[in-house]
């Protein structure tokens, strides 16, 4: 766990976390309104580029056959059938598609992200220690929380309790409680064990933290961030 | 030092869970939920010194008003000095997590069916109460609510709705001043706040009064007209009451359910 979360990747062109952030939010706005489909496309590619970009060749790949399937299925299967079927359909190929702008800038945020370099790159920007710290510590947590969770429920399985539909509705509160109990018992361990970390590292020392890796925005960027408001506005205007 | 710390004054209270099993070991106190005989003055003095840097020594500082001769300068003092430090941002991001990913994966569970995500505010504040009752106990310090409301809401404000970050705050800083009126330390006053927090899970649904033809858009590109029409008959305008309403009561259910595992579980276990 410790190793993948911060094993620095050696993109191509090493993006800034803040345009990665910039990413993120800016790939929410596909959500609130309808945009043209080239559009959406072409930000779909865009993203699928980064992947290529953080050599992660293999996730590109996945992202652009189910981007691909998903539109398809959207555009060509949907109008030949009727009912619940073709509504039901329309609903998951519609909301792969939309929300995959998000999910994938929010995966290229976390997996390219060491909380240090993030801290650096957010207190560029003046934030204040309170914003940052929790911030940072939160995306570098997701991917942990998921991990956790995986064993969790194979650990529940082991002993017959596995969380299924079923068993959702017919003890919604049982489920809740063996569910979130040992989420959260590792969770506290986790936490403090990472506030260990950080502290030895001097994370709360009152001198001005340095940082060995070089936190500047470079031309890819400002190109990255001119991307982002270009369709934050295009989103809000058009 | 730690000498004067564990002759500080603990309330009933903060046997059930405030101040932990392991914070305390941390500190290497002993005996800590005695009624206080010790100085108040010595105590503060202690901590001044602690203060930001210790890891678990301000953390300790739970002394309360009501004892002896509760003299207003010292309690203002200890409210100061129990800021939150590095330590506590730390936990408080890793809670945020999990209380993010709990979310996301309740919506994204009942976002299928109109009826049920419009019951969201309900279901949210149920599975997200016991998250919140263990975060507030691990850290009972002024400012903890705000900076989990104000993470929460850049969460939600991630899918370019940002009436849910000001919302967020709003909700965050009135539990704040909720779980402050009982200084951080009552659990009725934290069931009271997580009731006010809990509207931070209709955040996104302000777009039904503000902006309603916007919103039923954004649904038709999800899930087609039908889905539409639906949510458009189950959607009058004081739909918005009845949300604010189901939040609470989610609030409420939740605040009660963690409570009652925080005991069952987490006390017992010492993680707290």
């Amino acid at each position: 766990m410790e190793l993948r979360a911060t094993r620095e990747r050696t993109a191509f062109v090493p993006l800034d976390p803040r345009s990665m952030l910039a990413l993120l939010f800016a790939s929410g706005f596909i959500l609130i309104k309808r945009v043209p489909l080239p559009l959406e496309v072409a930000v779909v590619s865009f993203l699928a580029l980064l992947f290529v970009n953080e050599r992660r060749y293999a996730a590109a790949l996945k992202v652009v056959v189910v981007y691909a399937v998903a539109l398809a299925v959207g555009l060509c299967a949907v109008p030949l059938l009727s009912g619940v079927l073709a509504a039901i359909l329309l609903a998951v190929t519609t909301c792969m598609r939309l929300f995959m702008p998000l999910v994938l800038a929010a995966n290229l945020l976390i997996h390219g992200m060491t909380v240090s370099r993030f801290i650096a790159a957010l207190r560029r920007m003046r934030l204040p220690a309170k914003l940052v710290i929790p911030l940072s510590v939160m995306f570098r947590f997701i991917p942990t929380v998921k991990e956790e969770w995986g064993s969790i429920r194979t650990a529940m399985h082991f002993r017959g309790i596995g969380v299924s539909p079923v068993r959702v509705l017919r003890s919604p509160l049982t489920t809740l409680e063996y569910a979130l109990v040992p989420l959260l018992m590792s969770t506290a361990t986790l936490a403090n064990e990472l506030a260990a970390a950080s502290l030895s590292r001097g994370l709360d020392s009152k001198t001005e933290r340095t940082c060995l890796l070089e936190v500047r925005l470079g031309p890819a960027d400002y190109l990255v961030l001119a991307l982002c408001a270009a369709f934050v506005i295009c989103v809000l205007v058009g | 030092m730690k000498g004067t710390r564990t002759a500080q004054e603990g309330s009933g209270y903060s046997a059930k869970g405030t101040v932990s099993r392991t914070e305390r070991s941390e500190a290497s106190q002993s005996g800590t939920d005695r009624r206080g005989t010790g100085s108040r003055s010595g105590t503060s003095a202690g901590r001044s010194s602690t203060d930001g840097s210790g890891t678990g020594a301000d953390r300790n500082s739970t002394s309360s008003g009501s004892g002896t001769g509760a003299d207003r300068t010292s309690r203002i003092h200890t409210l100061s000095t129990r800021k939150l430090n590095t330590r506590d941002l730390i936990i408080a991001g890793a809670f945020a997590a999990v209380y993010i990913v709990v979310l996301l994966a309740v919506v994204t569970v009942s976002a299928f069916v109109p009826i049920l995500y419009l019951m969201d505010p309900l279901f949210l504040g149920i599975a997200l109460g016991p998250i919140f009752s263990v975060y507030c106990t691990k850290l009972n310090k002024p400012g903890a609510l705000l900076v989990l409301a104000i993470l929460v809401g850049l969460a939600e404000s991630m899918t370019g709705n940002w009436i849910g970050l000001g919302w967020a705050i709003l909700a965050g800083g009135a539990a704040e001043l909720l779980a402050r009126a009982g200084r951080y330390r009552s659990k009725r006053s934290y069931l009271a706040a997580y009731s006010v927090f809990a509207l931070t899970n209709m955040g996104p649904f302000w777009l039904l009064v503000l902006a309603k033809a916007r919103f039923l858009e954004t649904c038709a590109m999800y899930f087609g007209s039908e889905y539409v029409v639906t949510i458009d008959a189950l959607t009058p305008s004081w739909i918005v009451l009845v949300l604010i309403a189901l939040a609470l009561v989610g609030g409420l259910i939740g605040g009660a359910l963690g409570q009652r595992l925080l005991s069952k579980h987490f006390e017992r276990a010492g993680v707290v």
